[in-house]
C-alpha cells in the first residue's frame, strides 16, 4: 500500500514526466474546486483520474488545457525545448503543444460531416490562411489533399471508416465517441486527456473503447483519463490518481489504490 | 437504359453539378437577363433594370454579412454602418480628391474591413446578444458621425454629385474599340454589378470550402471544441469580420456610384435589418442562400410598391365581378412593409432553414428522430446485424 502523503514517490523517480501539475489550485468564488493538486503524468503510460461525481476531476483537466485556467499553481510540460510552463496559456495554443482532449458531454461540430470534424482536428498542423483559400494556388491544393487523406486515416484507426459523409450530430452515441477521439488525435498530440470515454457505453462499446485505447498508446501517445467504469480503468491503467473534494487522497498502480482504505472510504462512505 | 447511356448521364450530371458549368451558366445568365426583362417588361423595363442592380449590390452586401453571420454564428445587427462607411469614403474620394471608382472601391474595402478590426477586437469576446447590441451600438455611432460631420460629409443634407464610374482600357494592348468609356447606362451598370457580385461569390465560395471555412464553421458549432483543436478564435472571429466589412463597404461604394448622392438615410438601422433578412431567409451559412434570398425580398419589395390586387385585377379580366372587386381594394405603397412582415412571419414559420439551405441545419430545425433513426441504435446492436 503506498503512501498518499509522499506524493511525488509513488512512481519511478528518475523518468522524465511528459506533464507535471504542481499544487494547481482552482476557486470558483468560495467554492475551490481543487485543491493543491500535483501529479505527474509519465510518457507512454495511461494515468488515470478517478473519484466521485463532482471531486473535481473535470475541473483539473480544464486547468491543464486552458478551457478554465488555475487559480494558482504551475503546470508544466516537456517539450522538444524543454519544460515549459502552460497554466497562462489559451487553449489553442496549449493543443499546440501537443496535448488534445475529449470532452465529458460530447462536443462535436454537430452540423458538419464527420469527415469535416476530423479535418478541423489538423487544424494546428497545416497552414493555409485567407489568401491560400481565395487563391487556392497548387501548394494549398496539396495540403487539402493531405488533409483529406490524412483525416481519413485517422478515421479508420478509430472504427468509422465508411461514415465520413454522415452529419457527425446523426452518428450514435458510441461513433460520436469515436470521433470525439478521431478529432483529438488529428491535432497530433503527444498527451491524450480522455474525460469520461466509456459514460453509456454498454460492455461489448467498453471493450471495444479500450482496444481503440490500446492502440492509441502503441501509436505513442501517453493517456490521461476521467473514467467512472472501473472495469476500464482497472483494466488499462498503469497509474491512478484518486480525487475526492479536490483533494488527491491516493495514488498508486491500480492494485495498490483498489485496496486504499480511503479509497474505499470516499466511494462507498466511512461507514463501510 | 444501356449501361453506357447511365454512364453518360451521370458524367453529364457530375458536369452539370461542377462549378465550371455553375460558372457558365451565371455568366451566361447575367449577360441576358437585361435583353430579357426588356422582352418581359416592355415599358417597365427601366424599373426591372434598377431592381436588378439593386439585387446585385444587396446580394455583394448580404454575401458580406452570410460570412460573419452564417459562417461564423456571431449576429451582427449593425451593418449598415460598414455599408456607410464604404459609401462615404468611395463618394469622397471620387469627388474631392479624383480618385478612379476602382482606386477609391479598393480603399474603401480597406477603410472598411480596418472599422471592422478595430471594433472587432474589443468585441469579439462578447457572446451571442451582448455582441450584437455592441454591433448596433457602432452602426448607430457611425450613422451619428456621418450626420454631424458636417465639413466632411454634408451631414444630414446628404452628399451629391458623386460621380460614375469609367472603365480605362487603354493599358491594355490591342484593344481598339471604346477605350475610355464613363458607366451610366442601366445595361453597363448591370454588368458592372454583375461582375462585382461574381467576384464576391467566387471568395464566398473559395473561403467557405477551405480551412479558413472550417475553422469558422467549427467556432459556429462549438467555440470551446474548436478551441481544444488549435483554433485561435479571436483571431479568426476578427478575420471574418474584417473581411465581412470589407464585402459591406463594396456594397455601399458601389450604391455611392449609382444613386451618385448618398445620405445616412440610406444607411440606417433598418438596412443592417432587412441585409439580416436576406441572409437568414435566403440560407444561412451557404453561398447562393443570401443571393435567393436578396433576389426574392429585393423584388418583393420594388414589385409591391404598385398596388398588388390592382395588378392582380389586370390578368383575371375573364372574371370580371373577381377584377372589378380586386381593383377597389385601397392600397398605400407603405403597405407594402406590412405585406412584407406577413411574409417574413410565413417564412419563419414554415421554412425557418431558409430558401437555399445547407442540409445540416434544415436537419437541426426540422425534428428528427423517427423509429429506426440511427441516433437510437447502439454501436452494439450495428455490429450484430
Amino acid at each position: 500500500m503506498t503512501s498518499t502523503s509522499d506524493l511525488h514517490t509513488g512512481q519511478a523517480a528518475n523518468a522524465e514526466a511528459l506533464l507535471e501539475v504542481c499544487s494547481v489550485t482552482k476557486r470558483f468564488g468560495g467554492v475551490t474546486a481543487v485543491r493543491e493538486a500535483n501529479l505527474k503524468l509519465m510518457p507512454g503510460k495511461v494515468t488515470s483520474l478517478i473519484g466521485p461525481n463532482g471531486a473535481g476531476k473535470t475541473t483539473l483537466f480544464n486547468a491543464i488545457t486552458g478551457c478554465i485556467p488555475a487559480t494558482s499553481g504551475q503546470i508544466l510540460v516537456r517539450t522538444a525545448q524543454g519544460l515549459r510552463r502552460i497554466e497562462q496559456l489559451r487553449p489553442d495554443r496549449i493543443t499546440r503543444l501537443g496535448i488534445a482532449r475529449t470532452f465529458q458531454n460530447i462536443r462535436l461540430f454537430s452540423n458538419l460531416t464527420v469527415l469535416d470534424n476530423v479535418k478541423v482536428g489538423l487544424h494546428p498542423r497545416t497552414r493555409a490562411g485567407m489568401f491560400g483559400a481565395i487563391l487556392r494556388p497548387p501548394w494549398v491544393t496539396r495540403e487539402e489533399a493531405t488533409i483529406t487523406r490524412s483525416a481519413m486515416r485517422y478515421l479508420e484507426f478509430c472504427g468509422l471508416e465508411g461514415r465520413d459523409g454522415d452529419v457527425a450530430g446523426s452518428l450514435p452515441y458510441g461513433y460520436q465517441r469515436r470521433l470525439e477521439i478521431a478529432r483529438a488525435l488529428a491535432t497530433g498530440p503527444r498527451l491524450l486527456l480522455l474525460d469520461e470515454p466509456a459514460a453509456g457505453m454498454n460492455p461489448a462499446e467498453s471493450r471495444d473503447l479500450l482496444d481503440l485505447i490500446r492502440k492509441i498508446l502503441e501509436s505513442g501517445v501517453t493517456v490521461f483519463l476521467i473514467e467512472h467504469d472501473m472495469r476500464v480503468v482497472m483494466n488499462i491503467s498503469d497509474y491512478i490518481y484518486v480525487l475526492d473534494h479536490g483533494e488527491i487522497i491516493a495514488e498508486g498502480t491500480p492494485a495498490e489504490v483498489r485496496s486504499n482504505p480511503r479509497v474505499i472510504e470516499a466511494y462507498l462512505g466511512s461507514a463501510h | 437504359m444501356t449501361v453506357p447511356t447511365v454512364s453518360l448521364l451521370s458524367s453529364l450530371a457530375a458536369v452539370v453539378r461542377g462549378r465550371a458549368f455553375a460558372w457558365l451558366l451565371y455568366f451566361a445568365v447575367a449577360a441576358a437577363l437585361p435583353f430579357l426583362l426588356q422582352a418581359v417588361l416592355g415599358e417597365s423595363f427601366s424599373w426591372g433594370a434598377r431592381t436588378l442592380c439593386y439585387v446585385g449590390i444587396y446580394a455583394i452586401a448580404a454575401l458580406g454579412l452570410n460570412i460573419v453571420v452564417g459562417y461564423c454564428g456571431l449576429l451582427n445587427l449593425g451593418f449598415g454602418g460598414f455599408m456607410l462607411i464604404g459609401a462615404y469614403t468611395t463618394g469622397i474620394l471620387m469627388k474631392e480628391y479624383g480618385f478612379s471608382f476602382w482606386a477609391a472601391a479598393l480603399v474603401s474595402v480597406g477603410h472598411g474591413a480596418l472599422w471592422g478590426i478595430i471594433l472587432g477586437i474589443p468585441t469579439l469576446r462578447l457572446t451571442g446578444d451582448y455582441f450584437a447590441i455592441v454591433t448596433f451600438g457602432f452602426s448607430q455611432l457611425v450613422t451619428m458621425t456621418a450626420m454631424n460631420w458636417d465639413r466632411i460629409t454634408r451631414g444630414t443634407k446628404g452628399y451629391p454629385g458623386i460621380p460614375r464610374p469609367e472603365v480605362d482600357l487603354t493599358w491594355i494592348p490591342g484593344v481598339s474599340f471604346r477605350h475610355q468609356f464613363q458607366i451610366t447606362s442601366i445595361y453597363e451598370y448591370w454588368y458592372l454589378v454583375a461582375a462585382l457580385l461574381a467576384l464576391c461569390l467566387f471568395v464566398a465560395d473559395r473561403l467557405l470550402r477551405s480551412r479558413l471555412g472550417r475553422a469558422w464553421q467549427a467556432l459556429r458549432e462549438d467555440e470551446v471544441a474548436a478551441e481544444a483543436c488549435g483554433i485561435n478564435a479571436m483571431w479568426y472571429k476578427t478575420l471574418a469580420f474584417a473581411i465581412s466589412a470589407g464585402y459591406g463597404a463594396l456594397a455601399g461604394s458601389i450604391i455611392a456610384t449609382y444613386d451618385t448622392m448618398i445620405s445616412t438615410k440610406v444607411f440606417d438601422f433598418m438596412t443592417s435589418v432587412y441585409v439580416l433578412c436576406y441572409v437568414v431567409l435566403g440560407g444561412m451559412g451557404t453561398v447562393l442562400g443570401p443571393l435567393a434570398g436578396t433576389a426574392l425580398l429585393v423584388t418583393l419589395v420594388e414589385w409591391l410598391r404598385e398596388n398588388p390586387a390592382a395588378q392582380l385585377a389586370r390578368v383575371m379580366s375573364w372574371w370580371p365581378a373577381a377584377a372589378d372587386w380586386l381593383a377597389r381594394v385601397p392600397y398605400q405603397p407603405d403597405m407594402r412593409f406590412v405585406l412584407y412582415g406577413i411574409l417574413l412571419i410565413l417564412m419563419i414559420r414554415f421554412r425557418p432553414e431558409g430558401l437555399l439551405p445547407n442540409r445540416a441545419r434544415a436537419r437541426e430545425l426540422h425534428e428528427h428522430g423517427e423509429a429506426g433513426d440511427p441516433d437510437h441504435e447502439s454501436l452494439f446492436e450495428l455490429r450484430q446485424r
